[in-house]
């Protein structure tokens, strides 16, 4: 047979499936997926990036709106005091009072009174007038923002300007309203889609219930989860916004094309669904053609009204085509009318009463839109501080308004708006203003601070999942039992229980399932423990679970490795003791053992684990294996391949003179590698296999010759080929695996760091501190800003938290164990 | 033994910023007190005792106590006196929550040995005990017994209800002082009289036993009727330590 082969080696026989090439295919595969993991998970982050970005864009958007709220005010005031001046002069003319508000462009615009086109004006008014009549709800809040300053009025008079006064007020809201829209509608798709999920509920009609619900969780999906103050500085240069430095442009470009495809496609889908769309849109004709009558004459007038600064940007426009806008799908394009701002823009720009057909009214629509998408871009590009701030001067000037004056008017609008948000209102321009309110609202609120948060708490709640706020953990269960230390824990990979691992010799494994449940949080300590682990001569330093083999592993200062069979969840406290718990010791370090990391895959025959210890080796252990466990050990310098037969006593005993292992990780971007810091801060790569050192990283610049700049601890990112690392001068720093540099360094604590974790996501980096505190950082932003700080736990000898954990597959769960000897769960808010 | 006066003066921390206050209470000498990773055993805890007073953190008494324990365990007279000015039942406190950690480490070396089958009934000499952690007292097997009086101890140890702070002692809860030493006794008592060997070597070792009954005794926690293993020796200096596990030992052969 094997000479037969020999002969023929091209044709393919059924030798060719030999095992060994079985398993390389295997493998390659299994490198593919890997790749095409991280390639996703880049993309991700880009998108993260983007989100940063356009939540950048949009806060600079927010504050033109303030800024225009503001000269709204001031021309309404201006109007008020012109209108009151007008009506002194001309008693009894009350009928023609309809024309006095058109005097405020005159204020704008030359500054000289009032003459001119008041009649044209005022037809045009009285016209809005009749339609506007017809809403009175609407006109009750305006009441309340008019100061009641003309009294001498006659009250026919009075109510016309009043209706002047909303139709402006309508109008402004429109603009300014409208100004975020168009800019997202600039923009790629995430932003569309949430205008689509906005009009669903617009067209849903009276029970929009349902639409108000969907569309904001679908909103939830697009806006990163944790959002922090400071996090995002308005736009982010692109480039510095691609989270880790080292990502290569490559593949950035295969992300955005990639990106670029799944646009068409979700965009596709999305016209599959228009059919329904339009029903609905044709239902709500009726209703948004008045709107859009009343909207175009109020647009009419306010732009004969020249509200100067508004004017002046919608005229100077450029029809620059701008590459983002002229790139955008056909498809796009389609879907863009369904918008809200889509809506919003036809209103604003011509009559489109009766379309001929949907496509075609689709069509114009969208041309429409893009122009004011670009005018409005424009603009805000532009600006006109200048200009601006010099109208805003003058009418301060004319009539000495004072700022906080000003201000006030500004709050009162929004309250009033507010309260119109609230309000049970039905007709539907009131409908579709306090979804103008809403959006913006709910939008500003995942930007602005906790305290913010809280205020919007109402709005926030009802609908939102939490995942949209800045992420608050909070704790919920206490467990007191330890009598010193907690060093070590570990979450089961599926369960809601927990090992922890103290100074006090015992380890401790808990069940959570139920006291997660209680809606009170448990901090009395009332939480028992299912079982105590005892076995150690001296106190723990690590504890692992294994789920696959149901064992358990702990550390110790005794310098052993323990497994240990994992307790039944259901097990009674104070049961009867089984004497199939302890299970085996790996004894073979000769120095308290700091650390141990098990192999995150485990296969039926074998579960390696890794140890380090003070007397310099790592060692790596099977533990299923029925022979000698120890598979192999290496120190500072890697196993030579002399060694790697048979370690000798000069070996060990030299080891003990090196640097000696501080933290491990293994990568699990290749699992054929780990990482190793020492206690000079170098970290350094081996290969698990052969033990050969592959790479040392250039992480010891920091280190100064004492214990003082040492790592306290490693951890490698879940999909990155990224290593952190906590070290004891209060910095958190992180290294590129490939290249072993330090792509980004903070100072993270206000005491040594001791320990890291990062969320199986990836996203966030928790890390404790020896200054008692936890804080959380958003690694998938370039800043790496700090999303949450707590103290979580009281410090003992000068040490603080110990130890944090994710829970490796449920999300929203986290334990931090301190010198307090009590470990704490928190859950995601 | 490392004393006060042997501090050394090395400098502080190198910060480019202020420590905050709040960070805490870096020990006088600049290095911070806490084993770091990759520590040996030799250097294990090696830094300078405190005074009481200088130690700021919540655990103050408990560090204190424990840095005496590891000066030298055997200075039984040191380590139960009171520290000036502090308040006798938190030290007590502190003192009942070190017996049961260091218990621990006495049945984890029972364990090979105190199986259901060698010791089927909790027993010290002619006494039998049952396990009052249940519902309803339980003959439970001497390891077992061992085991949930420990994890009943440390159960009602930590029960912020009775021991809501480290600083005082509610004066409700000081009767259970009582109840938690009399049974912690009773694991020395079946240590002492069906593992003997055992008992010895782990009080050559810590001399645990005999602090837990000198403080048991000199804050009345146990009335000496129930104080069933007999004198190990008279002395309570720790010069007698080595001898006294001679002896023992010579006993037990």
């Amino acid at each position: 047979m094997h000479q037969f082969q020999s002969f023929t080696p091209q044709t393919p026989t059924v030798a060719e499936y030999a095992f060994p090439s079985v398993l390389q295919f295997l493998q390659s595969e299994w490198r593919r997926f890997e790749r095409d993991r991280n390639e996703w998970d880049i993309e991700k982050a880009e998108m993260k990036a983007r989100i940063a970005f356009l939540e950048g864009e949009k806060r600079g958007v927010d504050n033109t709106k303030l800024d225009l709220m503001k000269r709204v005010k001031m021309l309404e005031f201006a109007l008020r005091q012109e209108r009151s001046k007008y009506l002194e002069g001309n008693q009894g003319a009350a009928k023609s009072t309809a024309g006095s508000p058109a005097s405020t462009p005159q204020v704008n615009n030359n500054s000289n009174g009032m003459s001119g086109d008041v009649m044209t004006n005022g037809i045009n008014n009285n016209k809005a007038l009749n339609r506007m009549s017809t809403y009175s709800a609407f006109g009750n809040n305006m009441s309340q923002v008019s100061p009641t300053s003309a009294t001498s009025l006659d009250p026919a008079g009075r109510a016309k300007s009043r209706e002047f006064l909303r139709i402006c007020l309508q109008e402004i809201s429109y603009l300014t309203s409208s100004v975020p829209q168009s800019v997202s509608m600039a923009m790629p798709p995430v932003h569309n889609r949430l205008s689509r999920h906005d009009s669903d509920k617009r067209a849903a009609g009276p029970n929009g219930m349902r639409g108000a619900g969907s569309s904001k969780n679908r909103h939830s999906d697009f806006f990163p989860a944790n959002v922090h103050p400071v996090s995002v500085p308005p736009p982010l240069p692109r480039s510095n916004s691609v989270p880790i430095a080292t990502l290569q442009t490559i593949a950035r470009n295969k992300a955005a094309g990639t990106q670029q495809a799944q646009e068409s496609n979700g965009n596709d889908t999305d016209v599959t669904a228009h059919p329904e769309d339009d029903d609905a849109e044709q239902r709500t004709l009726n209703q948004r053609e008045i709107t859009r009558q009343l909207s175009k004459e109020a647009k009419s007038i306010a732009i004969a009204a020249t509200l100067d600064a508004d004017s002046t940007q919608k005229n100077d426009i450029p029809k620059q085509e701008t590459p983002e806008v002229a790139q955008r799908t056909i498809d796009e394009e389609e879907e863009g009318p369904t918008g809200l701002e889509a809506f919003q823009r036809e209103e604003a720009i011509t009559v489109v009463h009766s379309p001929v057909s949907a496509e075609q009214w689709r069509a114009d629509l969208q041309k429409a839109g893009q122009q004011i998408g670009q005018k409005s871009k424009g603009k805000k590009v532009e600006g006109n501080p200048e200009e601006e701030a010099q109208l805003s001067k003058d009418v301060q000037d004319k009539f000495n308004i004072s700022p906080e004056r000003l201000n006030k008017m500004v709050k009162e609008w929004d309250r009033d708006k507010s309260k119109q948000d609230v309000g049970p209102v039905k007709t539907p321009v009131n409908k579709r203003k306090s979804k103008d309110g809403a959006v913006p609202d709910e939008l500003a609120s995942l930007s602005i601070s906790e305290t913010d948060v809280i205020e919007n708490g109402g709005n926030v709640k009802e609908g939102e999942s939490n995942a949209d706020e800045p992420v608050r953990w909070r704790p919920k269960v206490t467990l007191r039992r330890h009598f010193d230390t907690v060093r070590s824990i570990a979450f089961h990979p599926t369960h809601k229980s927990l090992l922890s691992g103290s100074e006090d010799g015992t380890m401790k494994y808990w069940n959570l399932e139920a006291s997660l449940k209680e809606s009170k949080r448990t901090l009395n300590g009332d939480v028992e423990p299912i079982h105590t682990y005892r076995g150690h001569t001296k106190a723990i330093t690590a504890v692992a679970i294994s789920a696959d083999q149901d064992k358990c592993f702990s550390a110790s200062m005794d310098s052993t490795v323990r497994s240990w069979k994992l307790v039944p969840m259901n097990k009674e406290a104070f049961s009867r003791l089984d004497p199939e718990i302890p299970m085996s010791s790996f004894i073979g370090h000769t120095d308290t053992v700091w650390d141990i990391r098990l192999f995150p895959l485990s296969i039926s025959s074998s579960q390696l684990l890794a140890s380090i210890s003070a007397d310099g080796a790592l060692k790596i252990w099977d533990t299923e294996t029925k022979g000698s466990p120890l598979r192999s050990s290496w120190g500072y310098n890697g196993l030579e391949p002399s060694e790697w037969t048979e370690p000798t006593q000069a070996y060990t005993s030299g080891l003990a003179k090196l640097p000696v292992p501080t933290g491990l990780d293994f990568c699990p971007t290749d699992l054929k590698k780990m990482v190793v810091s020492y206690s000079n801060s170098v970290i350094k790569l081996f290969d698990i296999e052969t033990g050969k050192e592959i790479l040392a990283f250039k992480s010891n610049d920091t280190y100064d010759g004492t214990a003082k700049t040492q790592i306290n601890k490693i951890v490698c990112h879940p999909t990155m080929p990224v290593v952190v690392s906590g070290h004891e001068d209060r910095f958190i720093r992180f290294f590129d695996i490939n290249s072993g540099t330090c792509s980004f360094s903070m100072l993270a604590h206000l005491d040594s760091v001791s320990t890291l974790d990062i969320d199986p996501a990836g996203l966030v980096l928790c890390s404790g501190g020896h200054d008692a505190s936890v804080r959380l950082w958003d690694i998938a932003s370039s800043t790496r800003s700090c999303l949450q700080e707590f103290t979580a736990h009281r410090r003992k000898s000068d040490e603080g938290v110990t130890t944090v954990k994710y829970h490796p597959t449920l999300p929203g769960l986290m334990a931090t164990g301190g010198a307090d000897s009590i470990v704490k769960v928190y859950m995601r808010s | 033994m490392v004393t006060n006066s042997t501090m050394d003066e090395k400098t502080a921390p190198s910060d480019n910023k202020p420590v905050s206050v709040s960070s805490g209470t870096l020990s006088p000498t600049g290095r911070p007190q806490r084993n770091l990773p990759g520590t040996k055993d030799e250097s294990l805890y090696q830094w300078p005792q405190r005074p009481l007073e200088s130690i700021e953190s919540a655990f103050a008494l408990r560090e204190y106590l424990q840095s005496l324990i590891r000066q030298d365990p055997h200075n039984v007279d040191l380590i139960i006196t009171l520290p000036t000015g502090q308040d006798e039942h938190a030290w007590l406190y502190e003192h009942l929550c070190q017996v049961c950690l260091e218990l621990n480490y006495l049945i984890v070396h029972l364990e090979p040995e105190c199986t259901p089958e060698v010791c089927p009934e909790m027993r010290a000499e002619e006494w039998m005990y049952y396990c009052a952690t249940h519902p309803t007292p339980r003959e439970c097997c001497a390891i077992d017994y061992l085991t949930h009086t420990l994890d009943g101890a440390s159960a009602l140890l930590n029960n912020v209800k009775f021991f809501p702070s480290r600083i005082c002692v509610p004066e409700g809860s000081v009767k259970n002082f009582q109840s938690i030493a009399r049974r912690l006794y009773r694991i020395f008592a079946h240590a002492y009289f069906h593992h003997r060997d055992i008992f010895d070597a782990f009080e050559a070792e810590t001399s645990l036993y005999d602090r837990f009954l000198k403080l048991s005794r000199s804050r009345k926690l146990i009335t000496d009727k129930l104080i069933i293993i007999p004198n190990l020796n008279n002395e309570d200096d720790s010069v007698a330590a080595g001898a006294r596990q001679i002896m023992s030992r010579s006993r037990v052969d």
